[in-house]
């Protein structure tokens, strides 16, 4: 076999059973891998009413048939589970090295279910599998259990998965790492993981990929690599990290400041790559097999947080607890924010943004210092950002009802309809660090429509929008027009993110950063179809490799569809619909935008051949994927859908 | 100009493209055990060591070789491994100071970097690396290109200390 380990590891860890499942040739053609076969997994065995935490759900790790070869960027793991925080379909996904050593060890899935009695760990050497004890390290940060492991099994070479303490502690954003600091952030998989009792899975693989046609696959890759040498959006990263994106931000406006009250602030270049490189930068990183490498390691060296360091920040992991709780004038503060996320094991993005939250409530007068626990929540205050992302993980005071996510803390607060609209959140996951009346509308027609929540600037990860002015006839090529290379129109915006979102699905398949994709001219999809096929030997067209991410992304939307969330559900924050952007420097380009999702929403779902009533999938559609097993699944909850849309008026938060 | 391969420990990101570079290239495979070249790095720090033949004048390798195996190609200049004649002693793995020589997992004989023999771009690690890490070039070239570095670092130091008074 060729790209493919061929089988999946499933571990019970109620019962204790280790199975290895065999993945047939249908199978593996029909999903590809990675989030592929994450989601089949989800969808088929974890049932929608199932609770998050319930024992029997599943946590999937997903690699590609690329992961481990020498294709651009082939370490990335899929991360997928039922979403504690958003209660629908939750996936995320990670970079590192991790993913690529369980191909070596001879899997290309692994799926853990059931539930330990005690903290335990899983030690994968190859075909050897066990289940240790873990008391000694639960409670741990990431990097000392990271340690300890690697000293009890006398190998500093393996590469190990693990949760921090906020996974432990059910927070419902809690994330999961590989290689200490690479983490799949989003969705809460973390605490699925931590309801389990599993601490870490390490890893050991002695094998190798084998490729069809390994003259051509070489030939192809490095090509490939040839082109990432001189290329702007490469330079860019492997300089200044993905914080080169900041000043960018602020210009544009799509820099989220204050929970998205303005788009720019006149300090943003405090925290700007430029000046990380010059400040605290220690070293530069690269995920496996990657042209790129935007990873850094920083080290602070003034001021009271002098001596921290830690992987990271990347763009979306420092903004959110920077700029978005107010926080810009001490770069410091915000790495050193990023560096405690980090080692409690939080989902940056989502703890920024429910701090940033609260902030805007005690600002609006809806909660005061009873409710905080005596917390001063003005902008900026570090003194209580520090404390309350500390009480977040370990579910202390105020902390614990933050812990359970914007949506559910302003419903326990009781803070009703006007709680809900400082929540910049859909489908209960809040937004990253990216506005979209600056960034492009087709990111904020994707915020609205994404089948994993509000999270999605990566489910279509628009980079015809994103770079289309630094690589002009990139849309001309893909959508044969160049006007929506503009992020400020709509022009094109329902297509493109249509087509972005089937390719990113096909990626996250693969299991490829989306970073090497066409975000540059460096790998198009044509390329990636190339060294899929030489890889593999299969002999699949451009449409049969978009139409499996096309299956994956209506399988995945069908999951909501269960859960009796479509077409009333894909909605932005209407902060972006109402509120015109403020000036926020004199440079800002787009002051006074809204967002106007109306106008291509319609237009998108045609595109998706989504059912105009209720926004799930049409049958005719599903039974084109060869998903006619869905299609019966929707059938009686189409007018179930209709008729309780009527009935509710709350609109549906997790 | 003869070439060599220099490795700058501090600008490896250790991201492994010239170990899998290294292993496709030579073995049609993609793996971390069947390449020359190898990165061994601390995770929780990010510090990392890349491990590649040094291509030493007087190589422990072939000094060591019980057989003749490992000798001196009298071409390209460096060690090479002839695996009919090696018995897999791993002697010369032992010796060498960088731990840039591996036992293949199946055929059991000793295997090192050949330069990726032949190919017009020169070898693939250096080709790929994506940082500057790894670099084939003169001995000369790259020395000078050092003393250039110090240079410049001495009168940016310089106009700093200007720009300060």
């Amino acid at each position: 076999m060729y790209g493919w380990a061929g089988q999946r590891l499933r571990v019970d860890l109620s019962k204790g059973d280790i199975i290895k499942e065999p993945l047939s040739y249908e199978y593996r053609k029909k999903w590809i891998g990675g989030r592929g076969f994450n989601s089949d997994i989800i969808y088929n065995e974890v049932p929608p009413e199932m609770s998050p935490f319930d024992p029997r759900t599943r946590v999937c790790f997903g690699m590609g048939p690329l992961s481990g070869t020498a294709a651009p960027s082939t370490g990335r793991v899929t991360v997928s589970c039922k979403s504690p925080l958003t209660g629908g379909f939750g996936d995320s996904n990670m970079g590192g090295h991790w993913g690529a050593e369980v191909k070596y060890a001879g899997y290309d899935q692994i799926v853990v279910q059931g539930k330990a009695k005690k903290p335990v760990y899983i030690w994968i050497d190859d075909d050897k599998v066990e289940v240790r004890d873990a008391s000694h390290i639960w409670g741990k940060f990431p990097r000392d259990a990271d340690t300890i492991i690697k000293e009890e099994l006398k190998d500093e070479d393996i590469h190990i998965v693990l949760i921090g303490p906020a996974g432990e502690n059910l927070v419902r954003f809690a994330c999961v790492f590989n290689d200490v600091y690479r983490a799949a952030g989003r969705t809460g998989t973390g605490a699925v993981i931590g309801s389990k009792n599993l601490k870490a899975i390490a890893v050991r693989g002695s094998g190798g990929v084998k490729i069809a046609n390994p003259k051509e696959f070489f030939e192809i890759c490095n090509r490939l690599r040839q082109k990432f040498k001189d290329d702007p959006m490469k330079i860019g990263l492997n300089t200044y990290g993905s914080l080169v994106l900041i000043n960018f931000a602020n210009r544009d406006g799509w820099f989220p400041w204050k929970n998205f009250q303005g788009g720019a602030t006149p300090l943003a270049n405090n925290m700007s790559g430029e000046t990380h490189s010059k400040t605290v930068l220690k070293h530069r990183e690269g995920c496996f097999a990657c042209p790129i490498c935007c990873g850094r390691f920083t080290e602070i060296k003034e001021g009271r947080w002098a001596g921290e360091y830690f992987g990271g920040p990347e763009y979306e992991h420092a903004v959110p607890t920077g700029p978005r709780v107010g926080i810009i004038e001490d770069a410091n503060d915000i790495w050193h924010n990023a560096r405690l996320t980090n080692d409690l094991g939080m989902d940056g993005i989502e703890t920024g943004a429910v701090i940033s939250t609260a902030m805007e409530w005690y600002q609006r007068g809806l909660i005061s210092a009873k409710d905080t626990g005596g917390l001063d929540l003005e902008w900026g205050n570090e003194e209580v950002v520090d404390q309350l992302i500390q009480d977040i993980a370990y579910r202390q005071g105020f902390g614990d009802i933050l812990a359970e996510g914007g949506d559910r803390a302003a419903d326990k607060l009781g803070l009703g309809d006007k709680g809900h609209y400082y929540t910049i959140t859909t489908r209960g996951m809040s937004l990253p660090g990216d506005d979209p009346r600056g960034l492009g509308f087709g990111y904020g027609l994707s915020f609205a429509v994404g089948t994993r929540g509000g999270c999605d600037h990566l489910r279509s990860l628009c980079c015809l929008e994103l770079s289309g002015a630094l690589y002009p006839g990139l849309n001309t090529k893909y959508l044969g027009d160049e006007r929506p290379a503009k992020p400020t129109t709509t022009v094109g915006k329902p297509y493109m993110v249509y087509y972005e979102e089937n390719q990113k699905a096909v990626t996250d398949c693969l299991n490829v950063c989306c970073f090497t994709t066409h975000w540059s001219y460096a790998v198009l999809t044509q390329d990636q179809l190339d060294y899929f096929n030489t890889c593999t030997g299969l002999d699949m067209t451009l449409d049969e490799f978009l139409e499996v991410g096309e299956r994956v992304y209506n399988l995945e939307r069908a999951y909501w569809a269960r859960l009796m969330s479509g077409a009333r559900e894909d909605v932005v924050p209407e902060r972006f619909t109402k509120e015109p952007m403020p000036q926020g420097v004199e440079y800002q380009t787009n002051v006074g935008a809204t967002l106007p999702i109306g106008e291509m929403l319609p237009k998108y779902f045609k595109y998706r051949d989504y059912e105009p009533g209720t926004g799930f999938p049409s049958e005719r559609k599903l039974k084109q994927l060869g998903l006619e097993y869905v299609a019966d699944d929707l059938k009686s909850l189409r007018k179930k859908y209709m008729s309780e849309a009527e009935k509710k008026k709350k609109k549906y938060y997790y | 100009m003869e070439k060599v391969l220099i490795y700058d420990q501090e600008k490896c990101t250790g991201c492994r493209s010239c170990v899998v570079g290294c292993s496709l290239y030579h073995e049609g495979e993609c793996s971390k055990i069947l390449s020359r070249v190898n990165i061994v790095k601390y995770e929780s720090t990010g510090e990392c060591y890349v491990a590649g033949c040094d291509l030493c004048t007087d190589p422990p390798c072939a000094a060591v070789c019980p057989t003749g195996a490992c000798a001196v190609d009298p071409v390209t200049g460096i060690a090479k491994i002839d695996p009919d004649v090696c018995i897999g002693c791993k002697e010369c793995m032992i010796h060498c100071p960088f731990g840039a020589i591996k036992i293949h997992p199946v055929t059991k004989k000793a295997f090192k970097c050949d330069l990726c023999e032949g190919r017009e771009e020169g070898p693939v690690c250096a080709d790929w690396c994506p940082g500057g890490a790894i670099t084939w070039t003169s001995p000369e070239l790259a020395v000078k290109a050092k003393k250039r570095e110090k240079l410049h670092e001495r009168i940016t130091a310089a106009t700093k200390a200007k720009e300060v008074s």
